[in-house]
């Protein structure tokens, strides 16, 4: 009988069955692998940082008691270095779902000047507000803490300061400094809330430091990342000791809470008169000093991200910034409040509600 | 530029550490998977052992992924690494000094070794390439994507192995008949 090498093979295959369907077994250890999975930090692309900025992380768990995991990988995984998003391990809870939603952008600009170089590596616009990961490395290699490097002031009481230009022009917002955690300490995340801007520009980044005395410029062109978002505004005004009051918009997406709030005196009034008329319990040295609380339906209080404001024209107008609720809120309540040393003061005749669902 | 396919978002998702979305980029592959894996080391329990690994593995190399589109390929060529160590290891655990008594005993065993023996028994690029594209059913070109080799490699190779097993049936039949 001539066996020749196609039969054979043939006969080989049809030993080594195609399968319709996972046994049990495999299941299973797929299933487990999965959880496994779920359950250790992220480990995404690298940022173009130098290796010193680089750090081990130990601390990988390892929950299968099982033993499912074979002692080399366990190991391997141990090592990753730690080449997460800044993002998703010390950003505030906007932040975080912004990144593994897919609202994030990766920048990777570095500016070097002497023994100095900043980058600048994600960065998140959600037409709410604009945080970007700012990351300092010097030339000995050494991580050095950026708030220890940036909190130095100079003689003459000279101080570092960070410029935000949006296609051009001066940006006139504070921003928030932010300190990234653990190995990620030469990092911070900048936070500010932006008015007016559009959907895409290029925004222009200068750090000014007094140990350089000289610019570190950045350009990045900014696109507002795709997402929901819920925008509200509220034809309601409410008078009380003076302060006219009304929220010209909440807006929801799913990093950013954002309100803005219009306060005015009467009719006619400029901001200077207006802040004289009233009553001293709403200022803290001699400005007035409202805040606000943000809760939804079930009462959950909404973590405050900071804001900024400016006046013009008798109008105060003041973007506040909050973590979104973990799920949409049905409503929201806004109620402003006065902080003296402990003390709050809340404001009930200047609360509003908005309702939220659609 | 042409929008994102679904794939390619998933996979973005995923290098930027959604979890979900690398799960659901590896569920659809679940079962050939499996299958690439079975038809390489045959036993189930080194079929799970070889996928967690592959899984974890290419979760960690998430980053080397350039191109979206070439997730599949890129997985299933982690996969088959993972498989052909794991055979490594296995054959390794074969002591030296029983070659020796294997020369005694080889008649015997000879006459029941089937033509998959002797595919095991090639060099690991090329047996991967036979298991492949006979016991599987996957063309040169994928096959030679997935080992990443010029199909013209693949070609040679899976010519030679041809050769080697031809030879290989030809003695091993002479034999038998002679016993």
């Amino acid at each position: 009988m001539k066996h020749d090498l196609n039969y054979e093979l043939e006969q080989a295959k049809d030993e080594v069955e195609e399968a319709k369907q996972l046994p049990n077994t495999i299941r299973t250890r797929l299933d487990l692998t999965y959880e496994f999975l779920e359950n250790t930090p992220p480990v995404r692309k690298k940022l173009r940082l130098p290796a010193a900025l680089i750090a081990v992380v130990a601390s990988v768990l390892l929950i299968i008691g099982s033993g499912y995991i074979s002692p080399v990988m366990a190991e391997a995984l141990k090592n990753i270095p730690f080449i997460g998003s800044i993002f998703l391990n010390s950003g505030d809870e906007g932040l975080k779902t912004a990144s593994r939603q897919g609202m994030t952008m990766d920048i990777d600009q570095s500016v070097t000047l002497n023994k100095t170089t900043l980058s600048i590596s994600e960065l998140m616009y959600d037409g709410s507000r604009l945080s970007m990961v700012l990351s300092l490395e010097t030339k000995d290699g050494k991580s050095k803490a950026f708030r220890s490097w940036w909190d130095q002031m100079g003689k003459n009481n000279e101080v570092n300061t960070i410029r935000f230009y949006a296609d051009g022009e001066e940006l006139n917002f504070g921003y928030g400094m932010s300190r990234a955690m653990g190995e990620e300490k030469n990092s911070v995340i900048l936070t500010f809330s932006p008015q007016g801007l559009p959907d895409a520009f290029d925004l222009g980044v200068v750090v000014w430091h007094i140990e350089e005395q000289e610019p570190f410029t950045f350009n990045i062109p900014v696109k507002i990342s795709a997402a929901d978002r819920v925008s509200l505004k509220s034809e309601e005004s409410k008078i009380h000791d003076n302060i006219h009051m009304n929220i010209d918009s909440l807006t929801i997406t799913p990093a950013t809470m954002q309100i803005i709030v219009s306060i005015s005196g009467k009719a006619g009034q400029d901001l200077k008169e207006f802040e004289q008329s009233v009553p001293d319990k709403y200022k803290i040295t001699g400005f007035l000093n409202i805040d606000y609380e943000v809760v939804n339906e079930k009462g959950d209080l909404a973590q405050s991200l900071g804001g900024s404001g400016y006046g013009s024209d008798g109008v105060l107008r003041n973007t506040y910034m909050y973590e979104p609720f973990p799920t949409k809120p049905k409503s929201i309540t806004i109620k402003p409040y006065v902080q003296n040393s402990g003390d709050k003061m809340y404001i009930p005749e200047l609360e509003f509600h908005i309702t939220v669902e659609e | 530029m042409a929008p994102e396919t679904e794939q390619e978002l998933e996979v973005k998702l995923a290098k930027k550490g959604n979890h979900e979305a690398f799960i659901n980029l590896i569920r659809p592959l679940e079962l050939q998977m499996y299958n690439i894996a079975k038809a390489i080391l045959r036993h189930d329990e080194d079929c799970a052992d070889a996928l967690q690994e592959a899984i974890l593995q290419a979760y960690k190399s998430l980053p080397s992924l350039r191109e979206a589109s070439f997730f599949k390929t890129w997985l299933f060529r982690i996969l088959i690494n993972e498989c052909n160590r794991i055979l490594r290891k296995k054959s390794n655990v074969v002591p030296l000094h029983n070659q020796e008594e294997a020369r005694h005993v080889t008649p015997s065993i000879d006459v029941h070794i089937d033509l998959r023996e002797a595919v095991y028994r090639l060099e690991e690029v090329s047996r991967t390439i036979v298991i492949l594209h006979y016991f599987r059913d996957l063309p040169l070109r994928q096959i030679a994507e997935m080992l990443d080799l010029n199909e013209g490699a693949v070609k040679t190779r899976l010519h030679r192995a041809r050769v080697t097993l031809s030879e290989w049936l030809a003695n091993h039949r002479e034999r038998k008949v002679n016993l």
